[in-house]
C-alpha cells in the first residue's frame, strides 16, 4: 500500500467524522460558527419539497392525534351506521342517494356504501390504525436492526457468519404467506373460544409479525456499514489508544450511522403503512369495525363505478402520506450527507 | 435520486387525477321496486303419471334457431363430473345436459312437471309407494351408440352405494337398504357382487322395479338425482369416471381443462323425438372457468365482441353492482331474476343458547333489512318468516304471534323488554360470521342491532374456506350464525328431517341449530309415512310452525337469484335448481 492513498484515506475518514457527528471540531472556523446539524437544518429548510412533504406528514401526524377532537367537532364518529339509521341517506341496494357517494354540508366525504357510515371519521380514525402500527413497527424493527447490525459488523468471524444465516433464513420464508397462515393462530392462541378477539390483541399480533421479518433490512445495511467502518484508521486509533469497545460503538461508529439509519426509517414507515394495509386488504389485518385504510381501498375497488368517491378518498390519502413520507425521507438525507448526490 | 423525484410526483399527481377525473358521479336511485318481479311462491310442480308430457321432442322455444356457440362464464371448475357423486348447483345442471335419468323436470313457462327422461312416465306404483316400476323408452342411446338397457340403471344405482361415490345424494341408497348406514347392507358392485332382486329387478332390457320395505312417495323425485344415470358395468372405470362421465344427453364433451375450461358438444346419437324436456339448439357450449362475479356482470353487461355470445350460470350480478344495472332499461333487459328453492337462516345454537326468551329477543331484535341491504336490498330476496321455502309443496304463510309478526327492520324495544324480564340483559351473543367484505359488513349491522337491544355481541370472523366446516362441527363455541338449505326436491322430505330431526346431530351434518325435540322427531317420523304428498306438504307446513314456536333459529330471507346473458343470447331461463336453463338457450344471429 503506498503513502499517498494512506493520506487520503486519513483525510476522507477525518472529514467523515467531523461532518456527521454533532460535536463541533473547531478546526477550520466558517465565517459564523454553525453545528452540522445547524448546516442540516439550513440546508432542509432551503428544499422546498423537503419542508411541503414535511408540513404533509406532520399534518397527518396531527389528524391521528387530534382524532377524538375532530369527531367531537364535527359531530360524527367512525362506528354509527348512519344510512341504516335514518332512512333516505341509502338506496335500497345501498347506494348513497345524494351523488358523488353522498357528499353534502353534513357528511363532508360522504357515505359509506351499504352500511352508511361516515367516510371521513373512518379516514380520520384509519390514519390512527395506520401510523400507530406502523410506527410501533418501524421503532421495533429498527432498534433491532441496529443492535443485530452493528453485532454482526463489529465483533465478525463466527457471530457475523450465525446472525448471517438467520437473516438469509428469514428472508427465505414467504412473509405474506406466513402473516396469513400464522395471525388466526396466534390469535386462537391467546383468545378463549367464542370470545371477540380485542383490536388491541390483533394490533400486537399485527405488530409481532412484521417485527420478526422487519428487521434483517436494517440489520444487513448496518452490518455493510460497521464493516467498511472499522476498517477505517479513526477507529484503529480509537483501538490504539484504549478506547472500550463500548465507546468504540457508541461514539465512534454510531454517529456515522446516523445516516444510514434515518434512510431505513423513512423508508421503512410507508413501506410498513403499505403492508399493513395489504394485510387488512387481505383480511388478516385488522377487521371490522377498526377503520382501516387497507380495508376501505379493498372495499372501494368494488363500488369504483357505482361510488368512486369512496375508493378515491382512502386512495389519495395513502398516496399521498406515503409519497410525502418518502420525499421527506430523500431530504433528510440530502440536508444530513449532501455529498452523497451532488 | 434528484432525478427520481419529479417523475414521482408527476406520477402521483397523474394518478390523483385519473382518481379525481374518475370522481364525479351520479347519487343512487332505489331499483329494487318493481312490482311486476316475480314473488316467492308456493310451487305449481306437478307429476306426470299418464306419460303424456313425457313424450318427445321438447316444445320448441319461440324465436328459436340453431346454430353457433355459446360460452359460459363460470367461477370455478365442476367438482365433480360423476353423477353419482355430484350434489352441487350449478354442476348438476350441467350433468343433467349429458347425462338423462329415469325421470327429470320438464319447464313450460312457470309449469314444472315432473316427467320420464329415459322412462315413459315419471313412475309407476300400484301399492302405495313400496313399489315403483319403469318402462325404459324406445330409441335410447349412449352417446357412443350403444343403446341404453334397463340393466345399466340397476347397475348405476347398485354402484352409487359403494363408498367410493359417498359424496352423492343418500336418498334412494338409504330407503333402498332401509338404514343411514346402507353401504354396511349392501357395499356396492365391487364387492358385494349384483344389487339383490328383491330390492332391484331388471325385466328384459326396457322395466326397471325398485322396493322398499316402507311407501316411498318421494321417490319419482329422487329418481331425478345422478344416481339413476345408467352405467354399463363393462364401461365402469370407477374413480375415472369423475373426469369422464358416461353421456347420452344432447351434448357431450368435446373438450376438458381442468379449471380452465369445458367444451360440450352436440351428441349425434341424442334422438329429440325420445327427450320431452331438453333441445340441441347451438352447435357447442365452451364454459369458461375463473370469472369473479363483478367480471360476469361489466363483460355481460357490456358484451363486446364475443361476450355477446355469453351467459352467466349460476351467479352473475355481484352485491354493488346492482344499482347500476337495474336501473338501466338495457342491461335490463339482459337480466333473468326468480326465487330459488334456498332459505337463509340465522341458525341458534339451542345447545348453548337454551333459553327460549333469549332466542325470542334474537328474533325480536334481529334487523333483517339493515342485514339484507348488505347483500343488495330486495335482489337478495324477501324476508322470511318460516323455516321451509315457499318453492316447497305444501308450503303456506301462517301466523305465529311474536314469532312471524316481528318487525323487519328489528325491534330493539321489545328485546330488550323480554331480556330484561328473563333477567338476561347483557347476554353474549358469540356471532360467527364468514370473513368475506359482504359478510363482514351483515355482522356488524346484525350486531349493531342486537347490541341496541341490549345483547353483548362477540363478533367472531372465520375464515372463508373453512367456514361451513367449521359451523358444522357441534363444538364450534357459537351461539349465532349463518345457515342455508335448498331442497332437493320441491318437498319437505329433504328439509325438515336433514334439519330439525335431533336424532341428527352430528358433525359435519346440516342441523346446525342442534335442534332437538322428541315431540318434533316422532312428528317426522309420522309424517315420512303419509303417501299423498300434498296431505304431507301441508303436515311439514304444521310442523314448521310447531318447530318455530321453539324458534331455533331466524328466518332471514327466501333468496333469489339473477342471471345475466349477453345481447345475442335468446331463451333464457331458469331450471328447477334456478340455475341458467341451458337446453333452451340459442344465438339470436
Amino acid at each position: 500500500m503506498d503513502i499517498g492513498g494512506h493520506v487520503a484515506d486519513l483525510v476522507q475518514a477525518e472529514l467523515t467524522t467531523a461532518d456527521a457527528s454533532s460535536v463541533p471540531t473547531g478546526r477550520s472556523k466558517p465565517p459564523v460558527g454553525r453545528s452540522p446539524g445547524q448546516l442540516a437544518w439550513r440546508r432542509f429548510r432551503r428544499d422546498k419539497t423537503g419542508v411541503i412533504s414535511g408540513c404533509v406528514v406532520l399534518f397527518f401526524f396531527l389528524v391521528g392525534l387530534g382524532a377524538p377532537l375532530i369527531s367531537l367537532l364535527y359531530g360524527k364518529d367512525p362506528d354509527t351506521q348512519y344510512g341504516l339509521e335514518r332512512p333516505g341517506l341509502l338506496s335500497d341496494t345501498g347506494i348513497p342517494m345524494k351523488p358523488n357517494g353522498g357528499i353534502d354540508g353534513e357528511f363532508w366525504l360522504g357515505l359509506e356504501p351499504k352500511l352508511g357510515r361516515d367516510v371521513l371519521m373512518q379516514l380520520v380514525y384509519g390514519i390512527r390504525t395506520s401510523l400507530l402500527i406502523a410506527l410501533v413497527v418501524v421503532f421495533i424493527v429498527t432498534a433491532i436492526g441496529v443492535i443485530i447490525g452493528i453485532t454482526a459488523g463489529y465483533l465478525g468471524g463466527k457471530a457475523d457468519y450465525f446472525i448471517g444465516r438467520v437473516i438469509d433464513t428469514l428472508l427465505a420464508i414467504p412473509s405474506t404467506l406466513f402473516f396469513l397462515a400464522f395471525t388466526p393462530i396466534a390469535l386462537a392462541l391467546f383468545i378463549a373460544p367464542g370470545k371477540e378477539a380485542p383490536a388491541w390483541l390483533r394490533a400486537t399480533a399485527l405488530i409481532l409479525v412484521l417485527s420478526v421479518f422487519g428487521w434483517t433490512r436494517a440489520a444487513r445495511l448496518l452490518r455493510g456499514q460497521v464493516l467498511s467502518l472499522r476498517e477505517r484508521e479513526f477507529i484503529d486509533a480509537a483501538r490504539v489508544s484504549g478506547a472500550s469497545s463500548r465507546r468504540i460503538v457508541l461514539k465512534e461508529l454510531l454517529p456515522n450511522l446516523v445516516t444510514p439509519i434515518l434512510v431505513v426509517v423513512t423508508l421503512d414507515v410507508p413501506a410498513m403503512v403499505t403492508t399493513e394495509a395489504a394485510l387488512s386488504y387481505l383480511g388478516v389485518g385488522m377487521v371490522e369495525p377498526t377503520p382501516d385504510w387497507g380495508r376501505m381501498i379493498h372495499t372501494g375497488g368494488d363500488y369504483i363505478q357505482t361510488v368512486p368517491t369512496y375508493l378515491v378518498f382512502p386512495g389519495l390519502a395513502l398516496l399521498i402520506f406515503v409519497l410525502a413520507f418518502n420525499l421527506l425521507g430523500d431530504s433528510v438525507r440530502d440536508a444530513l450527507d449532501p455529498k452523497s448526490h451532488r | 435520486m434528484l432525478k427520481r423525484k419529479p417523475i414521482l410526483v408527476a406520477s402521483a399527481f397523474a394518478t390523483s387525477a385519473v382518481l379525481i377525473a374518475s370522481g364525479c358521479s351520479a347519487g343512487g336511485q332505489n331499483a329494487g321496486s318493481d312490482p311486476n318481479r316475480a314473488q316467492a311462491e308456493v310451487a305449481k310442480v306437478s307429476i306426470d303419471k299418464d306419460g303424456s308430457l313425457s313424450k318427445g321432442p321438447a316444445p320448441e322455444i319461440k324465436d328459436s334457431r340453431k346454430g353457433g356457440n355459446v360460452n359460459i362464464l363460470w367461477r370455478q371448475d365442476l367438482a365433480h363430473y360423476d353423477p353419482a357423486v355430484s350434489q352441487s348447483s350449478p354442476d348438476n345442471t350441467v350433468l343433467e345436459m349429458i347425462s338423462r335419468r329415469l325421470t327429470h323436470y320438464r319447464i313450460e313457462g312457470d309449469k314444472t312437471t315432473l316427467v320420464g327422461d329415459l322412462a315413459t312416465n315419471a313412475g309407476e306404483s300400484t301399492d302405495g309407494g313400496k313399489t315403483w316400476k319403469y318402462t325404459l323408452k324406445d330409441g335410447i342411446k349412449y352417446s357412443d351408440g350403444t343403446p341404453i338397457v334397463a340393466k345399466d340403471v340397476k347397475y348405476a344405482v347398485a354402484r352409487s352405494f359403494s363408498t367410493l361415490y359417498a359424496r352423492g345424494f343418500p336418498y334412494i341408497q338409504t330407503w333402498l337398504a332401509d338404514s343411514e348406514n346402507f353401504a354396511k347392507v349392501y357395499p356396492g358392485p365391487y364387492e358385494g357382487g349384483e344389487l339383490s332382486n328383491d330390492k332391484v329387478e331388471v325385466q328384459g332390457d326396457k322395466t326397471i322395479i325398485f322396493k322398499f320395505s316402507q311407501p316411498r312417495p318421494d321417490f319419482p323425485f329422487a329418481a331425478a338425482l345422478g344416481a339413476t344415470a345408467p352405467v354399463p358395468q363393462a364401461k365402469d372405470t370407477k374413480e375415472a369416471m369423475d373426469q369422464a362421465p358416461i353421456t347420452s344427453g344432447p351434448y357431450k364433451i368435446g373438450s376438458h381443462e381442468p379449471d380452465k375450461s369445458l367444451k360440450l358438444v352436440r351428441n349425434e346419437n341424442w334422438d329429440p323425438s325420445t327427450d320431452s324436456i331438453r333441445h340441441q339448439y347451438v352447435d357447442s357450449f365452451t364454459f369458461q372457468f375463473g370469472p369473479q362475479v363483478g367480471e360476469v356482470t361489466d363483460r355481460l353487461a357490456a358484451s363486446a365482441g364475443d361476450d355477446k355470445n355469453s351467459a352467466s350460470i349460476y351467479q352473475a350480478v355481484a352485491p354493488e353492482r346492482f344499482e347500476q344495472v337495474m336501473n338501466d332499461p338495457k342491461i335490463k333487459q339482459q337480466i333473468i331474476d326468480k326465487p330459488t328453492a334456498q332459505v337463509d337462516l340465522y341458525a341458534i345454537n339451542t345447545t348453548r343458547v337454551t333459553d327460549l326468551n333469549v332466542r325470542k329477543a334474537l328474533l325480536v331484535a334481529f334487523p333483517k333489512e339493515q342485514a339484507r341491504l348488505q347483500k343488495g336490498g330486495p335482489y337478495q330476496g324477501d324476508f322470511a318468516t318460516t323455516l321451509g321455502s315457499p318453492s316447497t309443496l305444501g308450503w303456506k304463510k301462517y301466523d305465529l304471534p311474536g314469532v312471524t309478526d316481528v318487525d323487519p327492520k328489528g325491534d330493539p324495544e321489545k328485546a330488550k323488554k323480554i331480556l330484561t324480564d328473563a333477567g338476561k340483559l347483557g347476554y353474549s351473543i358469540s356471532l360467527g360470521y364468514n370473513q368475506t367484505p359482504t359478510s363482514e359488513k351483515e355482522a356488524l349491522a346484525i350486531a349493531e342491532g342486537l347490541t341496541k337491544a341490549g345483547f353483548k355481541v362477540e363478533k367472531i370472523p372465520m375464515q372463508p374456506k373453512t367456514f361451513n366446516d367449521t359451523r358444522d362441527k357441534i363444538n364450534n363455541n357459537l351461539d349465532f350464525y349463518w345457515s342455508a338449505w335448498a331442497a332437493d326436491w320441491p318437498t319437505g322430505v329433504t328439509v325438515y328431517p336433514e334439519l330439525f330431526d335431533g336424532r341428527k346431530v352430528a358433525d359435519g351434518r346440516p342441523n346446525n341449530t342442534h335442534f332437538n325435540n322428541a315431540d318434533v322427531n316422532a312428528d317426522i317420523d309420522r309424517i315420512l309415512k303419509i303417501t299423498d304428498s300434498t296431505e304431507q306438504g301441508a303436515e311439514f307446513n304444521k310442523l314448521d310452525k310447531k318447530i318455530m314456536e321453539s324458534v331455533p333459529a331466524v328466518p332471514y330471507v327466501y333468496p333469489r337469484r339473477q342471471l345475466m346473458f349477453g345481447t345475442n343470447v335468446g331463451g333464457a331461463s331458469f331450471d328447477v335448481h334456478t340455475v341458467m336453463n341451458l337446453t333452451n338457450l340459442f344465438l339470436k344471429s
